[in-house]
């Protein structure tokens, strides 16, 4: 059974709970007339959502045209504003935006006489960033590195990760502040437990193979990964300082996991040459994140509208799980 | 030693707990992931464990799904779906021994309910949030906590005390069952607003997982991408999603879940076989409904399906999964020279993709974790691990920010689903008037006041906004949003005319039964009020 928001509304009391926090007209943000209420939601970097509940008393009859004057009140920009005429009994607009990355708050009222008459303001909003900002400010704070005793108060808590020196790009930590790590990680390759993976892997799939009286197929030798590509181009300065990788090490890695793969695929049986891996390694384009780290296209792309989960399931499964 | 990987794994379902009905439709979004996806990632694991694997292996567990998997109607549900099931695959094998194109599938489901079923009942008693609690104290898995009722916070921080209490009463919840305070929060569909942290940090957390974007477009530019965390002003470090390792899974165009050679969800005896026969395994309506048993293969972007071939599909998991690995050593070997600090890659997916939605999902998964313990370029790391190395990160306040289309909040409000906000928001006003006007109650008022709080955070699930954006499942959404909503605004009535119905209130006690030993009125307190 499907109610009607319709239905709901009318279940509700009234527009608004006697609220006792709310900061009397002089104090804080001033409640202009009575009950009106105007309450902004940001939807996303150029969307603005205004609702509102109006106290019709408080307007002249007949009711003049109703406006949402929006003051544009972004840190480091001049005050500005702009008016958007709405219709009252709608109770909500979509408010399109030129420029992301603002902070607004808005008042609905009516225009008369070159007088603007204000009958709610709103919370303040900030509409999200499209894109990354242009310089990178260098801080490094101590990122809490164990979790505060639960009796700490919030502001301890804060005090504890205040930042190093604005400045200072690398802070170490003294003996005395570092935290232990509360597990075992320490990340040596000798704590390595000395696994034959190939080995469990065979085991595993002859188990799959037996278990369903079918034939252990062979696999095409894996494609060469496509060539190297750095995913991240790091500032200058820094690759200029850094020290040169051991690129052989980094190959082996590779290489090894190819070869116990090879291993494995060496089971022999029929061909299970039908697939399309090496079509699809092929299709996967290489990343490539900027030196700012904005991946905006990549994101872009994949919030395709075709893809209307919210959790990018994909075409195969992405139409049932709420 | 060069890089991290630390794969983030999402498990939430809204709460659907629907004693009134003798069949719920909804409740079997449960038992569908309790069969395919929670205790077959609970086999990965006992295997990796057993077989002296080094992985690590993050959950996010949303405090709806854990309270129903702790929840003694829905485990005896569970149990009657799960053995009726197991009948159904029993008999698939008799009914297929002579088609030795699907035999072997059928062979394949029995024995996998078979192993569900031995897990569930004997190993974990019925109770799977005992197995995340045993599996993280091993220390290879770790648990975040997760807002109370998987609210979109964004939308709902108009009001601070409703994200307060949203996130105050997930972490409770969180040291209830696991006795442990939570390193990490997921916020949920990654939803980041400024300011939010704040409010994690109150809780003694220490990181969350964003959207790439969230990271990339923070206040100040991050040095090294999302390839390290960030922290906020708060001091809560922000982990950004890799995008890369992202796409591959989860992109409909891309992903390794579309091959042709997996199968497909959609074809299901419960659709396909005759009524007679598949009646008693279906809605006692005789509603079709899926039951897991599945026969056919992806095949190609037609209707046209060939039979699902398990070898097939077992050898493209591993192809996928060596593809992912040598992905993650190519990303780091590319990171690792022009950074101070080694590359940390972020995977999150939702828990329920693998093997619910892509049933090779386990599979790959294991043959990963195997893998990755073969190789010294990328290693298995949980994100605490991380800061537990790298305590010092750049600061920088994140962008405002959602995993949802288009990465901000378009998905949780637009004209179809916009009704929601003002009952949402007028809701909180009135549960932080009344835990304020009245602080000390206890007895009837008291109940009254805890339930309403209960009523107001099962409105607030992201998942009906969602629900009634996709048109799916549209009209359960809108009823149990309203409902809720109804509920909450009826006990608040009572509340302020002090004539509380009691027997009406231990109905809904009995219902909407999550949380019940969480002071929820007072998490909407502020700051300093009690929690508990």
């Amino acid at each position: 059974m499907a109610l009607d928001p319709e239905d709901l509304s009318r279940d509700l009391p009234e527009p608004r709970p006697p609220i006792k926090t709310t900061p009397p007209a002089g104090e804080g943000v001033p409640q202009p007339h009575g009950q009106s209420r105007v309450t902004l939601l940001a939807v996303n970097s150029y969307l603005v959502h205004a609702y509102w509940d109006v106290d019709r008393d408080a307007l002249p009859a007949p009711n003049p045209p109703a406006t949402l004057r929006f003051h544009d009140v972004t840190h480091g920009s001049s005050p500005s504003s702009f008016d958007v005429t709405v219709d009252l009994d709608a109770r909500n607009w979509y408010v399109h935006l030129w420029s992301p990355a603002q902070a607004y708050y808005a008042e609905l009222g009516w225009n008369e006489g070159g007088e603007f008459h204000s009958l709610a303001k709103s919370n303040p909003v900030e509409t999200p960033r499209a894109w990354p900002v242009s310089e990178e400010e260098p801080q490094s704070p101590r990122s809490p590195a164990s979790p505060p005793p639960a009796e700490r108060t919030a502001e301890e808590v804060a005090a504890a990760a205040v930042a190093p020196p604005a400045n200072t790009r690398d802070v170490p930590e003294s003996p005395e502040t570092r935290p232990q790590p509360e597990g075992e990680f320490r990340p040596q390759p000798e704590a390595r437990p000395p696994l034959d993976a190939a080995e469990t892997l065979r085991r595993r799939l002859e188990g799959v193979y037996a278990a369903h009286g079918v034939p252990a197929p062979s696999v095409t030798t894996p494609e060469t990964p496509p060539p190297f590509a750095p995913a991240f181009e790091a500032p200058i300065e820094r690759l200029e300082n850094a020290a040169e990788p051991p690129p052989q090490h980094r190959v082996d890695a590779a290489e090894t996991l190819r070869r116990r793969l090879a291993e494995i695929r060496g089971l022999g049986g029929e061909s299970a040459d039908h697939g399309a891996v090496g079509e699809a390694e092929a299709k996967l384009p290489s990343a490539h994140v900027s030196a700012c780290g904005d991946l905006t296209s990549q994101a872009e792309a994949r919030f395709s509208p075709g893809v209307s989960s919210a959790s990018h399931a994909p075409s195969c499964c992405g139409e049932r799980k709420g | 030693m060069e890089g991290y990987l630390a794969l983030v794994l999402h498990a939430h379902l809204p709460y659907v707990r629907h004693p009134e009905h003798e069949d719920s439709l909804e409740e079997n979004w449960l038992f569908e992931a309790i069969t395919e996806t929670y205790v077959p990632l609970f086999l990965v694991i006992e295997s990796l464990i057993e077989d002296g694997v080094d992985f690590r292996l993050t959950f996010s567990l949303s405090p709806t799904l854990a309270s129903m998997l702790l929840d003694p109607f829905l485990q005896e549900r569970y149990t009657r779906k799960l053995e009726k099931t197991l009948e159904l695959a029993e008999r698939e094998v008799a009914r297929t021994a002579t088609q030795p194109c699907f035999h072997p599938v059928a062979l394949l489901y029995r024995k996998l309910l078979q192993r569900v079923h031995d897990a569930f009942v004997n190993r974990y008693g019925r109770n799977l949030v005992r197995g995340f609690a045993q599996f993280q104290s091993t220390g290879r898995v770790e648990v975040m906590a997760s807002a109370a009722t998987h609210g979109y916070l964004p939308l709902l921080s108009v009001n601070e005390s409703a994200v307060r209490a949203q996130v105050r009463i997930g972490v409770e919840h969180y040291r209830q069952i696991f006795g442990r305070d939570p390193q990490g929060f997921w916020l949920p569909e990654c939803g980041y607003y400024p300011g939010v942290d704040a409010l994690l940090r109150e809780q003694a957390t220490r990181y969350t997982v964003l959207e790439t974007h969230g990271v990339t477009r923070a206040s100040s530019r991050p040095r090294y991408g999302v390839y390290a965390p960030i922290v906020c002003p708060s001091g809560v470090a922000a982990f950004g999603r890799d995008p890369e390792s992202s796409r591959q899974v989860w992109s409909s165009a891309e992903g390794y879940p579309g091959d042709y050679d997996y199968r497909e969800f959609y074809r299901d005896i419960g659709y396909d076989l005759d009524l007679a026969y598949i009646k008693p395994f279906i809605h006692r309506d005789g509603i079709r409904l899926d039951t897991g048993l599945k026969y056919y293969r992806i095949t190609g972007p037609g209707d046209h399906k060939e039979p699902y071939r398990p070898d097939w599909a077992e050898q493209k998991a591993a192809s996928h999964a060596q593809h992912f690995l040598e992905e993650r050593i190519r990303q780091v070997n590319g990171q690792a020279a022009s950074m101070d600090r080694k590359p940390m890659i972020v995977a999150p997916y939702d828990a329920e993709l693998f093997g619910h939605w892509w049933f090779e999902g386990p599979r790959w998964l294991d043959y990963l974790i195997r893998l990755a313990a073969e190789q010294n370029t990328v290693r298995l790391a949980t994100l605490s691990e991380y800061l537990d190395e790298y305590p010092v990160n750049q600061a920088a306040a994140p962008c405002m920010s959602s995993w949802g289309d288009r990465g901000a909040s378009d998905v949780w409000l637009n004209s179809s689903n916009d009704w929601i906000y003002p009952h949402l928001h007028a809701g909180a006003e009135r549960m932080e008037y009344l835990s304020r006007a009245n602080p000390r109650l206890t007895g009837l008022t008291l109940r009254a006041m805890n339930q309403a709080a209960r009523e107001l955070l099962l409105a607030q699930a992201s998942d009906w906004a969602f629900m009634i954006n996709s048109g799916n499942m549209e009209s359960y959404a809108r009823q149990r949003t309203t409902t809720h909503l109804q509920n909450m605004s009826g006990l608040y009535r009572q509340i302020e005319n002090g004539s509380i119905d009691e027997s009406a209130l231990r109905e809904l006690e009995d219902r909407d039964n999550l949380f019940s030993e969480i002071a929820t009125a007072a998490a909407y307190a502020s700051r300093d009020g009690a929690a508990d």
